[in-house]
């Protein structure tokens, strides 16, 4: 099932190939077609997972690994059952200790040997029995209960690299949310002139690529459509984009890609750190609270070099001055992906890799102090460039920049609200920022300037417009009863801490914790300058008189612009009155995950 | 079983058991010798029939010389699995050599494909071109197998001047006259240079064997160096030596710090043979550095060398090749020059695999080889594209490539595949090359393969490695740049021969399919191994 879902945009890109350039409405409508089967199957998989109801649909993942462990070990010649209690206590870790610690590990290898059929078979005993051994730790994961619809094939067997795939309650949202974008943006594209095979070709070629990263669950695999996601976004902008494309392009490839060069150093450490060694982020994280095998210096700089890579996409300051560029020469369906997918790889890596696999050093004071520092930076920086602009897109993106800070912060508070708060913000900034990006291109269309000092009053103009607008608006500024509201709310509530649960970045729990609740004050700053830049916006567009004599031309929204806004604005009231539907599914998967973070500290 | 004390005595006194014995190694040698001769009896073909065969007709020996490069990769005789040596130890018989033997025999073929398609060549008399192809192809299989000075020095020599007649081919073309002048004086000096260094090994250890390296020894009557520890003496004499064979084969790598003939002689030749200097002649280069390295002693147990820091020289000289290649490539604005300056960067990528050469996971046979056969993929493709668009344009500068994604869609979106995977992003090969060279490393700095000291180094040759990659993206996309992103008036599509697109569309795929079938290709290059 989420094979079909991330490939079906790249079947259909392949149908594009084989479609005469000049047949311009046969290529839009078949790219939508597949966006839209997509979406569809992205929907299924929203219906069919219960978050632990008992009743799974779709295949979770502890069959598919012990599947795996079967055929692995059935396939060589064991003196023993391989699935008889014998063999198991010596093959697997007691089940009260997660890992083996190094020394019980020889003796078990040891031990896998002498079960072999032969002397010559023994090397190929003890190989499989690495595989499913590192498939037992893939279990043991606490994460590994709310997956869904995995699939595990190998791929190169020499490096133990496996086509692993499943989603749970982090990334299926995601998931949703890149299918729904990626239909909307298509459909919005629809007047696209200027090389439209190539255009629609890229973006479905995006889809695929964003797709997997928040379903790949083997590192390699994840790096590899990470990178994936690079060409048709460079292609993209530098193509398609405005006056300064070529270098905002280029800019945005090189920062990612160093960023992610760095990230890919990373995962070879990892991978050579870990025993057996493995690509497979549960085994990853299962590894690490045993503590044996991957030491807090190792973790510490891990930590570090990942969180680069992830910086750079989320945009964290100071790395975050590719977006700016890239958001304001993008075309407008570029943009919305940017901003409502692309940023999210940066925090889904977060979440998925740098907290799950190395808690010691996600809950150490350094990168605590470190992430709610920034994440300050970002609201409150964010927040004054954003005022400063005149730009209207470069208003929205550095909109982004402060928004994404929130992330930061809730992640840093290790707190169940916090963390739910930082998921959550990370799927409504999606929502509400592909929406403001929308409305800019909106205006653009029709006025062919961006620049704020010039609109007013096209509320008289275009009344429907403005009321969509308002929606989208409020819901970044996060007026309370719009999705905004909730997600920001709960990092801040979570970043305070509250009695049941400290937050890390106010309080202090034994020797973690960085007792600095005037970081959160700071943030809280950025709230006003959000409602001071957005209202100011409001009334340099909509409000006022008519500045020029042309304005008073504008047609209100055409239908390809409702369909797409109108989806993304019911979103935003939809999860600002009735949120519960959304952090449902997050819950389970991030309690979890804070769970097993806040382990190492001791509460 | 042969041996070799036995045959010492026997070209003393004859005898003849001796005689049989000898006689048996002789046939032996032969037999696992059979895919040279046949690709000898082609070079020697190919000329012959150039002198009967009508001028049109001259071109089409390039099916004739693919015809010999399939057939001498076929009659591979039984070589790759033995640990005895040929010809009374001269050439090497293990899977190392077998699996460059059919790398460069592989590797012919884009070549001798590139030739065909040019344009640059037309009405000419092919047949020497492709017998000295042909030759120089036969000089890096030997060179890749080469166990003893003398062979190594001589197959060095047959790919060096087979090298400069391809370069200087286009006998009025004064570009290619003064890069052909400028191969042959530097590369004359280069060999010259190695020549002495490999007597000062022979004086060293008494012996031309790669394998006796070790064995450095020093009498100590030498009364002049008397207050001198015997041991400084030696090591500064072996470093020299050391120092000395590898600017000879620095040279045909094209690293630093000698790398400077490169730009200027890419330029000149016709651009088919660029492409076989920057992948064939290197990896012969690389091959037979490898091989060398992989005789020196490691574990500091040989007297002189351990206080020889050569794996510290290497990091050093791969990261300053790198850097130098990437830094210089940046403000190329023809596109060949470009290409010789990535393939210096990708000459200090390639480096890295002689720091990893005893490692107990990934070694650095394994790592280069694989690296090379994506390097083979992606680099020819960059060039067929190139000369395809030569042919139509005769420029080979950035500039006139502005637009060209309309003009040529399939040949641009091919050269798209190529930039990618040069640059190292997956889905391509390139990515997969470089993966694997960096796992090797990092494999190595976690287990200490060479000492505990070297972590640090290795670490800091990796992130280097990751920065180059960035700084490469810049001059890569460039290209893509020029081609797609910039808009000029130029509308009229380019007229590509039916040949050419398969060629492109073939390389692009194999650029795929190493890293979609990396599985398979690297259980392949996994059990390769010196002897």
């Amino acid at each position: 099932m989420l094979t079909w879902c991330i490939f079906l945009p790249l079947i259909t890109a392949a149908i594009l190939i084989l479609i005469p350039s000049g047949w311009k409405g046969l290529i839009k409508s078949v790219s939508v077609i597949g966006a839209l089967l997509t979406f569809i199957v992205s929907v299924n998989l929203a219906i069919d997972y219960h978050k632990d109801a008992g009743d799974i649909e779709g295949t979770d993942a502890t069959t598919v690994l012990k599947d795996a462990q079967e055929t692995i070990l059935g396939g060589v010649d064991l003196k023993v059952d391989h699935k008889g209690a014998e063999f198991r206590k010596v093959a697997y870790p007691p089940a009260a200790s997660k890992s083996f610690n190094p020394e019980q590990y020889a003796a078990a290898k040891e031990a896998v040997r002498a079960f072999a059929s032969s002397e010559t078979a023994a090397d190929e005993v003890e190989k499989a029995w690495k595989r499913a051994l590192e498939l037992e730790y893939a279990l043991h994961a606490p994460a590994t209960k709310h997956l869904r619809y995995t699939e595990l094939a190998p791929w190169i067997s020499l490096f133990n690299v496996n086509y692993f795939l499943a989603v749970d309650g982090l990334s299926l949202p995601l998931v949703w949310l890149t299918a729904l974008l990626s239909l909307l943006c298509l459909v919005y594209s629809w007047n696209t002139e200027k090389g439209t095979k190539g255009y629609y070709i890229l973006f479905l070629l995006l889809e695929t690529g964003l797709l997997g990263v928040f379903c790949a669950l083997d590192f390699f695999l994840f790096y590899v459509f990470w990178e994936v996601v690079l060409l048709p976004m460079y292609f993209l902008i530098g193509i398609w984009g405005g006056k300064n494309r070529l270098y905002a392009a280029i800019k945005f490839f090189i920062y990612t890609l160093v960023g992610s060069v760095v990230m890919l150093i990373c995962m070879l450490v990892l991978y050579y750190t870990s025993e057996p060694n493995t690509f497979n982020l549960l085994s990853l994280m299962t590894v690490v609270p045993g503590g044996e095998w991957f030491s807090y210096g190792l973790q510490w700089w891990l930590f570090l070099g990942l969180f680069v890579g992830f910086a750079i996409k989320v945009p964290v300051f100071p790395f975050h001055t590719w977006l700016p560029d890239a958001h304001v020469e993008a075309p407008t369906a570029v943009s919305v992906m940017l901003a409502g997918i692309l940023l999210k790889m940066g925090g889904y890596g977060l979440f998925r890799i740098s907290y799950t696999m190395l808690p010691d050093a996600a809950a150490s004071n350094f990168f605590i102090a470190l992430l709610a520092i920034l994440g300050m930076i970002n609201i409150v920086y964010g927040a004054f460039c954003a005022l400063a602009q005149k730009d209207f897109k470069r208003l929205v993106a550095y909109s982004s920049v402060s928004h994404m800070g929130y992330v930061l912060l809730g992640l840093a508070a290790l707190t169940y609200y916090g963390v739910n708060g930082a998921a959550l913000q990370m799927f409504n900034h999606g929502v509400s920022s592909a929406m403001m990006f929308l409305l800019v291109g909106v205006v653009y269309d029709r006025a062919h300037h961006r620049d704020l000092t010039r609109f007013g009053g096209l509320g008289l103009q275009m009344p429907w417009y403005t009321g969509v607008a308002t929606v989208g608006f409020f819901a970044s500024l996060g007026l309370p009863g719009l999705n905004g509201f909730i997600s920001e709310a709960m990092c801040f509530l979570g970043a305070w801490g509250g009695n049941e649960q400290v937050s890390l970045v106010a309080s202090e729990v034994g020797t973690h914790g960085i007792a600095s609740r005037w970081i959160v004050v700071v943030s809280l700053l950025g709230v006003i300058l959000t409602a001071c830049y957005i209202l100011w916006t409001i009334q340099r567009v909509f409000l006022g008189q008519i500045k020029n004599e042309e304005y008073k031309k504008f047609p209100d929204l055409s239908f390809r612009e409702v369909f797409a806004l109108a989806p993304l604005g019911a979103l935003c009231v939809i999860l600002g009155v009735w949120p519960k539907i959304l952090i449902d599914f997050m819950d389970g998967t991030l309690t979890t995950m804070t769970d097993v973070v806040r382990s190492v500290i001791g509460n | 079983m042969f041996d070799s004390g036995l045959l010492a005595s026997a070209a003393e006194n004859f005898n003849a058991k001796e005689f049989g014995v000898m006689f048996e190694h002789i046939l032996y040698s032969v037999s696992a010798f059979t895919s040279e001769l046949v690709l000898v009896a082609f070079v020697l073909g190919t000329l012959l029939l150039d002198l009967v065969l009508p001028l049109r007709v001259s071109k089409h020996l390039a099916w004739f010389a693919l015809l010999g490069c399939l057939a001498a990769s076929f009659s591979g005789g039984h070589g790759g699995h033995s640990e005895e040596g040929l010809f009374l130890h001269m050439l090497a018989n293990d899977s190392f050599a077998a699996f460059f033997k059919q790398f460069f025999l592989f590797g012919a073929i884009p070549v001798i494909l590139l030739s065909y398609v040019s344009e640059q060549f037309d009405g000419r008399r092919m047949g020497e071109y492709y017998g000295v192809l042909l030759a120089a192809i036969l000089g890096a299989i030997l060179m890749a197998s080469a166990t003893h000075f003398l062979m190594l020095f001589m197959a060095l020599e047959l790919l060096s001047i087979a090298s400069y007649i391809l370069v200087g081919y286009i006998r009025r073309d004064r570009r290619g006259a003064e890069a052909a002048l400028k191969y042959v004086i530097y590369g004359s000096v280069a060999a010259a240079i190695m020549a002495y260094g490999l007597s000062l090994f022979y004086g060293l250890t008494g012996s031309a064997q790669l394998a006796d390296l070790a064995n450095v020894t020093f009498s100590s009557d030498h009364a002049v160096w008397s207050d001198w520890t015997l041991k400084t003496r030696a090591a500064l004499t072996t470093l020299v030596a050391l120092v000395m064979v590898f600017m000879g084969v620095a040279y045909k790598m094209s690293t630093l710090p000698m790398h400077f003939w490169a730009p200027d002689v890419y330029d000149g030749a016709p651009t088919p043979v660029t492409a076989f200097l920057s992948v064939i002649s290197k990896a012969a280069g690389f091959a037979l550095t490898l091989r060398f390295l992989a005789a020196l002693p490691v574990e500091n147990l040989a007297p002189a060398w351990e206080t020889i820091p050569w794996i510290e020289m290497m990091i050093i000289l791969s990261i300053v090749t790198m850097t130098f290649g990437n830094l210089s490539a940046l403000w190329q604005t023809n596109l060949k020059r470009m290409l010789a300056y990535s393939s210096i960067a990708h000459a200090g990528y390639m480096m890295m695999a002689f720091v990893i050469l005893h490692s107990t996971g990934v070694t650095g046979a394994q790592a280069l080889g694989f690296y090379l056969l994506t390097y083979l993929a992606m680099n020819f493709g960059a060039f067929a594209v190139v000369i395809l668009i030569e042919n139509r344009l005769g420029s080979v500068d950035l500039a006139d490539y502005q637009g060209m994604g309309r003009r040529a869609p399939l040949l641009c979106a091919c050269m798209v595949v190529f930039l990618f995977s040069l640059i190292g992003v997956p889905p391509t090969a390139g990515f997969a090359g470089k993966w694997y060279l960096f796992l090797g490393v990092i494999d190595a700095a976690q287990n200490n393969a060479h000492g505990a000291g070297l972590s640090t180094w290795y670490y800091v040759l990796v992130f280097s490695a990751a920065v180059n990659t960035g700084i490469s993206a810049y001059y890569y996309l460039n290209v893509a740049k020029e081609m797609y992103l910039v808009d000029s008036e130029q509308k009229e599509s380019l007229a590509v021969s039916t040949l050419g697109k398969v060629l492109v569309a073939g390389l692009a795929a194999l650029t795929f399919y190493l890293f979609f079938g990396a599985d398979g290709v690297l259980q392949n290059t996994q059990d390769m191994v010196f002897h």
